[in-house]
């Protein structure tokens, strides 16, 4: 028999990682910033 | 699929001319000189994109959503949009008709009326405390549009996002289209702000005899992101009000029966922050609803946190964090936060180790240093 | 594309799993097949009362949020007319936990008076802030019963009177739990970072235990089709006037749904839509007005609401909808026109692609209305509709006997402004 008192086992998140972007600054001063996700 | 974000400062806020911001990021896509409004709308539209704008606090955006393969299509429409709008005066009599006739609707619900009564308690004049009112729309011209336009829409006042599927071709268009002849004018966009400047008055109490329901927000001002406690202070709020098991749920909601939903949060505004409490309740239950807040605040302030709940937190907070995170969209999203904070990605890092480390008496600490009763502004719309 | 395994416990209890390793969350989302529809006239509100009945603790964990925040969770639920969903996102790596919680409350719930008390006063704060404390909040419970008769769908999901709410006892708790509660009426998709063998494994572990229950034979009054034109006018504490017209559509299976959902895109969808146009812009009518619908399982609700400008009177603003509506029966959708709201619904389609939740929801309810695999049919659905199909359900569908009008007038009051 399972026991359903007991929580599973469970594990703590230890990396959360981010995606940096890519940037362009434009000669006119305007910045780019780029995320691509790949052919999703 | 791409998502494409023009973002840009807003202007210095002028009290005689309060609606210009907010004004000249609704209308731009109310014609230019080439695309009426309609057609604007057709373009966009027939290819299955999505163009929105947005008026925020601190900036204005133009946002679209596109397909890769209609870019070349679509592009053209905002860079015609961020580069020769023109306000016609026709749609801006539209715009301000159907503008105030929202306001009479906003202006008959609770929570709203809580909120701009608060805003302007805690942001003074500003554009943050504004909440434009019926006579505010007489104070908006044509001219002053084009100017406010020229000037806060010009390159090197803006930030441009992409996220999706960024390939070679997408940003070759996009650097293109937004590149050497999208010129800057002579003067520079001015987007400093006033300091703001709280009021004295504390407690508003806007009486409504027919409500079934009293909306409350209290709170008061407080640090932004910059600040080095201002991760350790949202792990406080999150305690307080920040998650379904918080402390306000559990008493007001879940053992009072008093509410739908009860928060807490803190808003990071470029020029200050502030930490807030919102709720409706019953009407014939305000002043019990307030006292059961200020007993959360007094107990967060005298009594530590328990390991088990506090360690409940940390994990909320950092599977929150994770599950954010759902696409390359919402990556972007992170970087917008520290990006206009100033902040590089070791905020990321310092907050997740803030979590992780923090201890019940640094909550407690927390509590007492940005949660002063005393100092608390009180608004209350309905019965009391 | 959304790609799926798909298979059936012992029980009766269907589950979906749909892996997506582009994100290190889960998703496990159950779909049981009860709505507002199901309740008993006399005791309306009831589907949506038992969801937040249905946080109270069950048989073996007295708490359910506490453990999922533990484990870095999060969770929530809403109730329909036809179905009530709930679902819980939390990294992958800790996909058990769900698995615990979802299986004990499908097991037995905790019956607790206490918990029930609670959620009846939260859900009647519910009914006040969302219906009766906001300027036309309560559309709804008035737009329901005069476009339905005899059919369920006549009452809202909050319910038709307080009262209904306020008369919830634990036996009917009990009995509605035994009746919609079970394996045989429910569908669970398990979505994000994981494997269909992982999720087999820990679906005979956790749910495989729990007694098939018996299946619901759902058989409901069906709504006999309108002979008249129908109409209220209401005079309220509302700032502005407001136009409502509802219409008798075809339900979510039936023919013709593609083709007015179509046609809600083409009134009101973006600033080019025709409404839009035409009565906010070109005739200045209007500063408001939509069109939609609700995408009901059963025969539904076509509406289009508009909130005149203040100088124009009810039966201009009506006046002006129905020329848009004789437009749509009279002359077929230019070819423009249709690629463009085609164009749209499959962008869309893209869109929704990149959240696991939505994948998951929308796995769950187009196998519960028959094959989840419809959903990735869903986009070719609505490309080979032609014009003409759409004029024709448009005849079908905007006559004046079957329309029923809702007018809310506005009460002079002195406006505060603050």
């Amino acid at each position: 028999m399972t026991d359903r008192t007991t929580a599973p086992e469970f594990k703590d998140i230890d990396h959360i990682e981010l995606i940096k972007p890519d940037h362009i600054e434009l000669d006119n001063g305007c910045n780019i910033f780029s995320f691509n996700s790949g052919d999703q | 699929m791409v998502r494409i974000e023009w973002i840009f400062s807003n202007l210095r806020f002028d009290p005689a001319k309060p609606l210009l911001n907010v004004a000249v990021n609704t209308m731009l896509t109310e014609g230019t000189s080439i695309l009426s409004a309609s057609q604007i709308a057709d373009q966009i539209d027939f290819y299955g994109a999505f163009l929105q704008v947005d008026y925020g606090y601190d900036h204005s955006q133009v946002t679209l959503y596109t397909l890769n393969k209609h870019l070349s299509s679509t592009l053209p429409v905002i860079k015609d949009i961020l580069t020769d709008s023109i306000f016609p005066e026709s749609e801006l009599e539209t715009f301000i008709r159907n503008q105030q006739q929202k306001l009479q609707v906003s202006l008959q619900k609770n929570d709203i009326v809580a909120r701009r009564a608060f805003n302007k308690a805690i942001y003074g004049d500003t554009i943050y405390g504004l909440g434009a009112d019926f006579d505010d729309y007489k104070t908006l011209f044509r001219d002053d549009m084009l100017w406010h336009f020229k000037q806060m829409y010009q390159p090197s006042n803006c930030t441009i996002l992409i996220a999706g599927k960024v390939d070679k071709k997408a940003l070759e268009l996009l650097t293109i289209s937004f590149g050497s002849d999208w010129i800057n004018p002579t003067v520079e966009a001015n987007t400093t702000q006033p300091e703001l400047k709280a009021a004295y008055e504390h407690l508003y109490f806007i009486e409504k005899p027919a409500a079934l329901q009293s909306a409350i927000r209290m709170g008061l001002p407080s640090i932004t992101r910059t600040h080095p406690d201002f991760p350790a202070l949202q792990v406080m709020n999150t305690v307080l009000g920040g998650y379904f098991g918080s402390r306000l749920m559990a008493n007001i909601r879940e053992d009072k029966g008093y509410t739908y939903g009860i928060g807490s949060g803190i808003s990071s505004l470029k020029k200050g922050g502030a930490l807030f409490i919102a709720t409706e309740v019953g009407a014939d239950v305000c002043k019990a609803a307030i006292t059961e807040i200020e007993k959360e605040i007094n107990l967060l302030k005298t009594e530590l946190v328990s390991e088990d709940e506090l360690s409940l937190v940390r994990n909320y907070m950092l599977g929150s964090l994770l599950g954010s995170l759902e696409n390359v969209l919402s990556h972007a999203d992170k970087f917008k936060n520290i990006y206009f904070s100033g902040l590089g990605y070791e905020y990321y890092d310092q907050y997740t180790q803030v979590i992780r480390s923090i201890t019940a008496e640094e909550v407690l600490q927390m509590a007492n240093k940005y949660l002063d009763l005393d100092k608390f502004y009180r608004v209350i719309v309905g019965k009391y | 594309m959304v790609k799926f395994n798909r298979f059936t416990l012992d029980n009766g209890l269907r589950v979906i799993v749909h892996e997506d390793h582009t994100t290190p969350m889960a998703v496990l989302n159950i779909l049981y097949d009860v709505g507002a529809r199901d309740e008993d006239p006399g005791q309306t509100g009831f589907a949506h009362l038992f969801e937040h009945l249905m946080f109270g603790g069950s048989v073996n964990i007295p708490q359910y949020d506490e453990p999922l925040q533990r484990v870095g969770g999060e969770n929530n639920a809403f109730t329909s007319n036809d179905v009530t969903n709930y679902y819980i996102t939390l990294p992958a790596a800790n996909i058990e936990t769900a698995f615990w919680l979802e299986s004990d409350r499908m097991l037995s719930l905790a019956f607790s008076e206490k918990s029930l008390e609670v959620q009846r006063n939260v859900v009647i704060e519910e009914f006040k802030q969302r219906y009766l404390n906001q300027p036309y909040g309560d559309v709804w419970l008035r737009l329901r019963p005069l476009v339905y008769k005899k059919h369920p769908y006549q009452w809202a999901t909050i319910g038709k009177e307080i009262k209904h709410i306020e008369d919830a006892r634990i036996e009917d708790v009990k009995a509605f739990f035994k009746k919609h509660y079970n394996p045989q009426n429910a569908i669970m998709v398990v979505g994000g970072d994981i494997n269909a063998e992982q999720v087999k494994q820990l679906a005979e572990k956790w749910f495989a235990p729990i007694p098939a229950g018996e299946k619901y034979h759902r058989s409901l009054p069906q709504e006999p089709e309108q002979q008249k034109e129908r109409r209220e006018t209401v005079t309220a504490k509302v700032p502005l006037n407001d136009v409502y017209i509802a219409f008798h559509m075809p339900g979510r299976l039936e023919e013709g749904y593609y083709e007015i959902d179509l046609v809600s895109d083409i009134l009101s969808r973006g600033n080019s839509s025709r409404l839009h146009r035409t009565l906010v812009k070109d005739k200045q009518l209007f500063s408001e007005i939509h069109a939609y619908n609700m995408g009901s399982f059963d025969r539904g609700i076509f509406v289009i609401e508009g909130k005149p400008l203040e100088n124009v009177t009810i039966e201009t603003a009506e006046a002006a909808i129905w020329e848009e509506l004789e437009k749509l029966k009279q002359q077929p959708v230019p070819a423009n026109e249709l690629t463009k709201v085609k164009n749209k619904t499959e962008s869309t389609m893209v869109f929704s692609e990149m959240s696991l939740l939505d994948k998951a929801m929308n796995l769950a309810q187009f196998e519960l209305l028959g094959d989840a695999d419809w959903l990735n049919k869903e986009t070719d659905k609505y490309l080979a509709i032609t014009s003409e199909q759409i004029q024709k359900q448009a005849q079908a569908i905007f006559r004046k006997d079957n329309a029923s009008t809702l007018i809310y007038l506005a009460e002079k009051v002195d406006l505060v402004s603050s």
